[in-house]
């Protein structure tokens, strides 16, 4: 990986506490005053070598809603697919101790989105964030860490945060080596907003990160939806509390998607439906009404037990249906 | 004098011959009892006095010697009292054909009367007894529904010591009791169920797991909101498992015979046992051993259903323990003093709620539980344990609706109908192995006999992408899917038989965590 002199000299800039020191070489733009130049390539191709690309202030592909920041990242070091940078893409976020409900809609409505060709951005955090990432599918979504790269946190997204590498984008403004700190979570979640036209809250509570996020959003512009939730649940009132203050509501994907005008049901989806059998179209029409229980789809369909099983795992299978918790059924958008 | 009278002891589930050795010799009066008998085998000194002497005949008033050969084996039980007092009386000359007497073996506990009593082991024993040639044993009348069964040995049955003896000696009128013999037709009775499986409304794919689970011995993980009918399913359960067999019925009654669970007017276990421990049991109760070894919960339930409710509320290591025998399908318990061996193949069913509310998944209650503590709830079955486990069926509660829903589903008898012919086609599958059941394949048994055609495999191969199937379902999922292909009849496994039985794995993919 080739970098500008711009470029490194935004790297060593990342890479000082010396605030005089970084101001200075953003003034000057001049590569003579890093004093250990061969110390900043070894960095650059270390960098490399863990297939970490750094995005600077100074790089083409560097995001250009970031720079509407007040603190724009000077880089981005990132691992992943970057096209993904390229795309329209809608935050949605929301509390670590999300309840069964705000995990569904977190799923339901990322799977929705990536459906029509939008990236999700989250910040891969338990909870909504983990939800939002997998609903989306690991290929359409970004992931903005608030420490380094090499570290995962919390533990149980590391296989997450490892497919993402793979097929999905992770990226952080700090060395890929920076441990975990509580202060750098709220302060990259003005990533999380600069990289989207919309955001998406599932579940929060009043004082929250996700209310951080909320202001950074706000103060970009960006159209901020809720998503109603039970009034004595704790995990909704800061949701509940901004559709009162007047906040945009979310109760359908399509609610969202109007940030972003109009985005046709594909075309695909009706070639593959057309092609089921009839036992198939029926199921799909009972799933489009909304969720079902397997027991339901027996008696609707009037098939033997064991042939219905068979049906709806072969279509499980074949991507056009999900089986969720409690024998339910949920029909695929994708 | 010297007399020797045969007996038996009982080692785990099997029989042995035991010689009880009886010397009177002159000296101070002493009782000696040697060949490493335990403490109920020392009381019976005290009983065998009082019998003898409340039976009109003397205790002898000098040196006494017991010995009972094998020597080095442990002895227990009370059993060994009426062959005792028959040695000291036939050493006394109170027995005077020595002859006659040296052709029955004797096994009895005495009452201070003389009267003989009931012991555990009947069944075992005289199989032991066929086994060494033993043609002619006097047992507890009470025992003899038990003997009723074992073909082979001439089984006499005696209410007190005194009427052994006069008969013994040939006195007038004087006659041992012969037991009649009965086929195993005769031990199967029509089992009255209280339970039916077509009261069961909905929870269609409960009963359709229910049945591949009867058919093919396959164990069963039902999860469910607390009143969702998840026992009942399970008590419904024995009511379409097929019979057992008279060799499976034989070994069950055996081992029920040992524990002195045995249903004393019957005689032989005809029904596949179903065995409920509550979740307070002991690691001991359950694999069996303890002091006087017995056989545990998992042993009770051979051939049949092993039912634990509430499975995450059993401590740690009592569901750990299953995993061996899970595998195995016997039990070794060994320890300081002796090592035995029980049998236990069981169909597992465990039942469980989704989380600590019980909520999760239901459509008619709400869950209030968080993520993390659903996932942990889950983790409280480890891994392996898991891995041993070939359906995970998650039970609704069932709606008014459904309840008051005209018209009644398959009875228990039909699906038995179905179920019997499946295990048929497996009996005559497995026919040179030790198998009895689908579920009880072995990684080279699968080989065979689940051969699986392009189509089933490109499936199976594409179910294990789209929805993350563990590597450990896959073996699960081809004795599930012999199993259904054998309730359809079908020689091969079809690819809708995989698809089915993938159907049957839910926690390998929603509730798997992340």
């Amino acid at each position: 990986m080739e970098y500008s002199i711009d470029e490194k000299i935004c790297i060593a800039m990342s890479r000082t506490e010396d605030v005089k020191y970084r101001n200075k070489l953003r003034d000057t733009m001049n590569l003579d005053l890093v004093d250990d130049k061969a110390e900043l390539e070894s960095f650059i191709r270390n960098c490399t070598e863990q297939g970490i690309v750094i995005v600077t202030m100074k790089s083409e592909r560097y995001p250009k809603s970031l720079l509407n920041l007040e603190a724009p990242p000077i880089v981005l070091y990132c691992k992943g697919n970057l096209g993904l940078l390229e795309k329209p893409a809608v935050a949605i976020v929301g509390t670590r101790d999300c309840t069964r409900y705000g995990q569904d809609v977190a799923t339901r409505f990322a799977k929705e989105f990536a459906g029509r060709g939008l990236v999700v951005v989250s910040g891969l955090a338990d909870g909504i964030d983990a939800a939002a990432h997998l609903g989306a599918g690991i290929e359409n979504t970004i992931g903005v860490l608030g420490n380094g790269l090499n570290v995962f946190y919390p533990k149980g997204n590391t296989k997450l945060q490892k497919d993402m590498f793979q097929k999905g984008l992770v990226i952080s403004e700090y060395l890929p080596n920076t441990p975990v700190a509580r202060y750098n979570f709220p302060w990259r979640n003005r990533i999380v907003a600069g990289l989207s036209q919309a955001l998406l809250i599932v579940e929060a509570d009043i004082k929250s990160g996700t209310m951080i996020t909320k202001d950074w959003a706000l103060d970009l512009g960006l159209d901020v939806y809720s998503v109603p939730g039970p009034i004595y649940s704790t995990a909704s009132r800061g949701t509940n509390h901004m559709i009162k203050e007047g906040g945009l509501i979310a109760t359908s994907p399509d609610d969202v998607l109007a940030t972003f005008g109009a985005f046709e049901k594909s075309k695909e989806a009706e070639a593959t439906y057309i092609q089921l059998s009839f036992e198939e179209k029926m199921v799909i029409d009972m799933l489009r009404r909304g969720e079902q229980h397997f027991d339901d789809i027996v008696t609707e369909l009037n098939l033997k037990p064991s042939k219905c099983v068979t049906l709806l795992t072969n279509m499980e299978i074949r991507g056009l249906i999900d089986k969720l918790p409690g024998n339910f059924f949920a029909f695929n958008q994708q | 004098m010297l007399s020797k009278v045969k007996s038996f002891g009982v080692g785990g589930i099997n029989g042995y011959v035991v010689d009880v050795e009886v010397d009177i010799s002159p000296g101070l009066p002493r009782y000696l009892l040697v060949g490493l008998p335990d403490a109920s085998v020392k009381e019976s000194r005290e009983r065998v006095d009082s019998a003898i002497r409340n039976s009109m005949f003397e205790f002898p008033n000098s040196k006494v010697i017991i010995n009972l050969a094998p020597a080095d084996t442990r002895k227990e039980g009370s059993l060994y009292d009426l062959p005792i007092a028959i040695g000291v009386l036939q050493s006394l000359g109170e027995i005077k054909d020595e002859e006659k007497a040296g052709e029955f073996a004797f096994v009895g506990e005495l009452g201070l009367d003389g009267e003989i009593r009931r012991v555990n082991g009947i069944l075992p024993i005289l199989m032991s007894a066929k086994e060494c040639g033993i043609k002619k044993v006097i047992i507890p009348k009470e025992n003899e529904p038990e003997a009723s069964f074992v073909h082979g040995v001439t089984v006499f049955t005696a209410k007190n010591l005194r009427e052994i003896v006069d008969a013994l000696n040939g006195e007038e009128g004087a006659t041992l009791t012969r037991v009649n013999k009965k086929s195993f037709d005769e031990a199967k009775r029509e089992d009255a169920h209280t339970v039916d499986i077509k009261f069961v409304r909905g929870q269609y794919t409960a009963k359709r797991a229910l049945e591949i689970a009867s058919a093919g011995g396959h164990n069963i993980l039902l999860i469910g909101p607390p009143g969702s009918g998840k026992t009942m399913l399970a008590k419904c359960f024995p009511t379409i498992l097929p019979d057992l067999t008279f060799e499976e019925s034989l070994e069950v009654s055996k081992i029920h015979s040992v524990a002195g669970t045995l249903d004393p007017k019957r005689g032989m276990i005809t029904t596949r046992p179903f065995r409920t421990p509550h979740h307070t049991a002991s690691v001991v109760a359950l694999a069996g051993g303890g002091k006087f070894s017995r056989p545990g919960e998992i042993s009770l339930a051979h051939h049949g259903v092993l039912f634990l409710d509430e499975m995450p509320e059993y401590p740690r290591n009592s569901l750990e323990m299953l995993r061996q025998p899970l595998e195995d399908n016997t039990i070794t318990i060994a320890r300081s003093h002796a090592t035995v061996q029980y049998p236990a193949s069981f169909t597992l069913i465990a039942s469980m709620n989704p989380c600590p509310c019980g909520n999760y998944g239901s459509r008619t209650q709400k869950c209030s539980c968080r993520r993390t503590e659903v996932s942990k709830y889950l983790a409280k079955l480890s891994g392996p344990l898991m891995d041993r486990i070939d359906m995970h069926i998650e039970v609704d509660s069932v709606t008014y609706d459904d309840l008051s829903q005209k018209g009644i589903g398959e009875s228990s008898a039909e699906v038995k109908i179905r179920t019997s012919s499946a295990r048929t086609a497996q009996l005559n599958r497995f026919k040179d192995s030790q198998n009895f059941s689908n579920a009880k394949m072995t990684e080279i048994d699968i080989k065979k006999h689940c051969a699986l055609d392009p189509a089933s495999e490109a499936i199976l191969k594409n179910a294990f992408e789209k929805l993350k199937l563990s590597a450990r379902a896959y073996s699960r999922i081809l004795r599930v899917a012999r199993t259904i292909a054998d309730l359809e009849g079908e020689e091969n496994i079809n690819a809708d038989h995989i698809t089915e039985a993938v159907g049957y794995r839910s926690l390998d993919r929603k509730y798997g965590g992340n």
